[in-house]
């Protein structure tokens, strides 16, 4: 085996240098928080890839949800061995119509969703891709030409708030959920407290400075409205009821997003500020995310909301 | 079979990878968490490549998820330059044990996750802010060696050199 395949020392040599070569480009990566040189490798192949990622989204997403509804419904054919065949035919008639029914409630919600500020300029995108292992961002369909900005906010079929766009290119844009770790929003409950959220890979860490009262169980949690997002866009629902921590008019809370972030298909990015000029062709090094002057000093890293 | 011809056929696997990485499991992910098919194929791959084209081949895989993912670009180019590396140096000593095998698969993509987690931690990634962190440290080798019954076999048919074309795994 060993004269079949040789190591070789000009292998090690390679290896060395290609670690130098990424610690060089995440370092360069970060300085320039994404612009410039990596802003446009990422662009040259988000052009590349994008079309090849919709094609694949387009076979595996109808497949995906195919099988999600026969399995959902497998337990039909145990009632009746006789009709065991027919049923499964239904089944599969049945879970393509749901299928092409969810889609469509999914799509008419969209069109008929109506904000809290109806002036708000909307765009609706498709959601093509996830990202890998650690990585909760994904890709929508829309970008800089349909004047989706990185820092706009993303929201669902029925409003509530999904995440916000940290980077985006001419024809497609990636989304940080609200559970990704780099998002923190300014929000209030519906009794009024303000706080603010931060992802935590699964729910979200609700943090209450000033609280005067308890928060309770199921109680829904707001967007306060900021330079991120408007105001009175529902984020999350706390998951237990909770008194300010001893001396003090802290509460931390965990909560959960109402958005069902694991089964979007559509979206809906929001252009805010308003006041924001929004030029159609402006690429991904001419965006930036607005300072954070709200955000804890510790999400300064990225492209992280706040 | 040609060295050309491996290289050529490796890259399109690891294309085809990070499209179903990018799609298919971003719906399917048992317990919340997914396997991590591109490092599974940057093993596979490496097994029968040369030593150069394997290294390559790792961090061409991990630079195009950092192209179209959204962590620091380089970070995965990183880990997956030295999940090939680890391959080339230890795949003499578990290739002729399919256990073996499998268990190298499990270990190098627990490396690679830890790996993964340690140097975006470093780069300001907030990976152990995630509170599935360790869960997804755990099942992506589960998941891995599960899909590495399959995928590890179909590398090997399009990979192995014609002077062992009877062997499987």
């Amino acid at each position: 085996m060993m004269n079949r395949r040789p190591r070789s020392d000009f292998a090690t040599q390679m290896m060395i240098g290609l670690v130098i070569v990424s610690f060089l480009a995440m370092t360069f990566d970060i300085q320039t928080s994404g612009q410039g040189l990596p802003g446009t490798l990422r662009s040259g192949a988000r052009r590349l890839f994008t079309p090849l990622q919709a094609v694949a989204a387009g076979v595996v997403d109808p497949v995906v949800d195919f099988v999600d509804g026969a399995a959902n419904l497998a337990g039909l054919r145990d009632e009746n061995a006789v009709l065991r065949q027919t049923i499964v035919e239904l089944q599969g008639q049945l879970s393509r119509a749901q299928v092409d029914a969810a889609e469509l409630a999914s799509l008419q919600a969209l069109l008929a969703l109506s904000l809290p500020d109806e002036s708000l300029v909307t765009t609706f995108a498709r959601v093509i891709a996830g990202g890998d292992t650690f990585d909760l961002s994904f890709t929508i369909d829309k970008g800089t030409n349909q004047g989706v900005l990185v820092g706009n906010p993303v929201l669902d079929q029925n409003g509530q708030v999904v995440g916000t766009v940290t980077e985006s290119f001419a024809t497609t844009a990636v989304v940080a959920p609200v559970v990704d770790p780099i998002v923190s929003i300014p929000v209030r409950t519906a009794s009024g407290m303000t706080g603010m959220s931060q992802g935590m890979g699964e729910g979200i860490r609700l943090t209450f400075l000033d609280a005067q009262q308890p928060v309770l169980a199921d109680e829904l949690v707001l967007t306060a409205g900021s330079d991120r997002y408007p105001p009175d866009l529902p984020v999350a629902a706390i998951t237990t009821s909770v008194l300010p921590e001893a001396g003090t008019r802290v509460i931390r809370v965990e909560a959960v997003p109402l958005s069902e972030l694991d089964r979007l298909r559509f979206v809906v990015v929001v252009q805010w500020p308003v006041a924001e000029e929004v030029s159609p062709t402006q690429t991904t090094t001419e965006t930036t995310v607005p300072p954070d002057t709200t955000a804890p000093a510790d999400s300064e890293q990225g492209a992280g909301d706040g | 079979m040609s060295n050309a011809r491996q290289i050529l056929i490796a890259l399109a696997a690891v294309i085809v990878s990070v499209m179903v990485q990018t799609t298919l499991f971003r719906r399917v992910e048992p317990y919340g968490v997914a396997p991590d098919l591109v490092i599974l194929v940057v093993i596979g791959a490496s097994r029968w490549l040369q030593p150069e084209p394997a290294v390559l081949l790792g961090f061409t895989a991990g630079l195009l998820l950092d192209l179209l993912g959204s962590t620091p670009l380089g970070l995965r180019a990183l880990v997956f330059t030295l999940v090939a590396f680890g391959t080339l140096r230890f795949r003499d000593a578990f290739e002729e044990n399919p256990f073996l095998l499998m268990g190298a698969v499990g270990a190098l993509s627990l490396v690679g996750v830890v790996l993964l987690a340690l140097i975006g931690t470093l780069f300001g990634e907030r990976t152990f802010s995630d509170a599935s962190v360790w869960r997804t440290i755990l099942l992506v080798p589960v998941y891995n060696v599960m899909a590495g019954i399959v995928v590890i076999p179909l590398l090997t048919r399009l990979l192995r050199p014609a002077a062992i074309r009877g062997r499987v795994l």
